[in-house]
């Protein structure tokens, strides 16, 4: 029987708090060594945007950094890694993540608060994990037996609350999605067994917006 | 930030489509390819053993017996549930076996699926594992819901032996057969013993010499049936004296029910 710790000090535990920090401290970093232009971005490969997430099928805490692609932001595409401990998935589970979001609304109210519908499409690849997780089969199994169980791709519907931050960054939003997979609605659609709410989960996670 | 061009309204529907979707049954998940088996789910073959152990107490050593074998469902549980139905309603069934496979991709949804229908049964039952069920993480779900991968239970002197005999995934590990031997060895206490293990012996995954070593066994400790999935069409073939059965698979419209007689066994295919 593993042993389950409490669920704060897995939260702000170890590796997953390191990365999640060293992520936005590198895109802070790059914002405010940059203080004295704050509209201008360095270049093209700082990011323009960091986000951890809570659950919602990515790990138990994941952490992207996101680049806007195009000029109304309205949408964006994120590079993440997704982590979760042995103590709440058996074994750890390590993730590399990809994410494409479309906001499709920028809804003002309340002066500089902003609601944002939006709608992401998400990949996920495992990493570290045994030879029976592929994407390409291993040698002893026949070409062709099994697909690739390695890669997930992941729908999110959520909404997210923006705050913009003229003076310290461009905004700070928190968000809650509802995400389902592809392995999940194939069930759901296959068979009347699995309910179509069961394909379902919630996640929770806050973005900060480093440029305009 | 600028303002979008999406009315209010549009936005306002799919707000409340999301909202709607958040009451879904598991709040946060953390990963498909978690392999944490919740409590109620756990170590379900002990639940299993003392249904049998009360079974025994109602049905008589000499008294004949039934029970169904399903196999192979993997993603389709609709016509396992049938199946599950179907067998519920039969109160001649005793207990059921399933000869592996209840897992399409070894995730932890599709065991848990699986473990609520089969919890309608109000019957005990008893897995093997199978193939699809090692991917993944499914090995270490397999364990903690159910317990270890080779067992065996008697029923009177009825004797169950439990084999994972999945090869072909699992290389270089090879199937316990040192287990499986010492378990064929008690065939003097049991009037008939029953040998249930995914893969049959002839198909493409075993090697000629693994094959041979199966059958051997089977001969040689006088194995009253080996039972099977993998192929989802029911099948059987009759060598040297001893039966091999391919269980079929739910969605092929098929279970099977064995009955056991003091000394014959009787095997029925009952569609779904």
């Amino acid at each position: 029987m593993k042993k389950q710790l409490p669920f704060i000090p897995i939260l702000f535990n170890g590796l997953t708090i390191r990365c999640v920090i060293l992520i936005i401290a590198l895109c802070g970093l790059t914002k405010f060594a940059h203080a004295e232009e704050p509209q201008q971005k360095p270049g093209w490969l700082v990011p323009d945007l960091a986000q951890i997430q809570f659950a919602g099928n990515k790990g138990m805490l994941s952490a992207y950094s996101g680049w806007y692609l195009d000029e109304n932001k309205y949408f964006d595409f994120a590079v993440g890694y997704g982590f979760a401990p042995a103590s709440q998935t058996y074994e750890p589970v390590h993730k590399l993540l990809v994410q494409f979001s479309y906001h499709f609304g920028h809804h003002q109210f309340f002066r500089e608060n902003y609601l944002k519908p939006f709608i992401g499409l998400s990949g996920s690849y495992q990493l570290f994990s045994s030879e029976l997780t592929f994407f390409g089969l291993p040698d002893f199994i026949p070409s062709g037996y099994y697909s690739p169980n390695a890669v997930r791709a992941y729908l999110d519907l959520g909404l997210e609350l923006t705050r913009t931050l003229p003076d310290l960054l461009s905004g700070i939003g928190i968000y809650m999605l509802v995400t389902t997979n592809d392995l999940y609605l194939y069930n759901a659609l296959k068979s009347s067994e699995v309910k179509f709410m069961q394909a379902f989960s919630l996640g929770l996670g806050l973005r900060i917006y480093f440029f305009d | 930030m600028k303002i979008s061009n999406v009315p209010f309204g549009l936005s306002l529907t799919f707000i409340l489509s999301t909202l709607l979707l958040s009451g879904c049954d598991r709040l946060f998940e953390y990963t498909p390819y978690s392999a944490s088996v919740r409590a109620d789910m756990k170590e379900t073959r002990v639940q299993n053993r003392d249904k049998i152990s009360m079974l025994k107490q109602k049905i008589g050593p000499d008294e004949p017996i039934k029970f169904a074998v399903v196999a192979d469902n993997h993603g389709y549980f609709h016509d396992l549930a049938r199946a599950v139905d179907m067998i519920s309603n039969d109160s001649s069934i005793l207990f059921v076996i399933h000869a592996g496979d209840m897992a399409d991709g070894g995730f932890l949804k599709e065991y848990e699926t699986f473990h609520g229908i089969m919890g309608r049964l109000q019957k005990p039952y008893f897995t093997v594992i199978g193939n699809h069920d090692v991917l993944v993480n499914g090995r270490a779900i397999y364990k903690q819901m159910f317990g270890p991968e080779n067992y065996s239970f008697s029923f009177h002197d009825i004797k169950f032996v439990f084999f994972n005999n999945v090869v072909l995934e699992l290389t270089p590990e090879l199937p316990d057969f040192d287990w499986l031997g010492q378990q064929l060895s008690e065939k003097e206490d049991y009037r008939h013993v029953f040998v249930i293990s995914h893969v049959p012996p002839w198909d493409d995954t075993y090697t000629p010499e693994l094959s041979e070593k199966y059958k051997t066994m089977m001969v040689d400790y006088h194995v009253s049936l080996s039972i099977h999935g993998h192929h989802h069409y029911p099948n059987q073939l009759d060598e040297d004296g001893i039966t091999y059965l391919v269980g079929g698979a739910p969605q092929m419209g098929v279970y099977r029910v064995i009955e056991v007689d003091e000394e014959t066994i009787t095997i029925h295919t009952n569609s779904i």
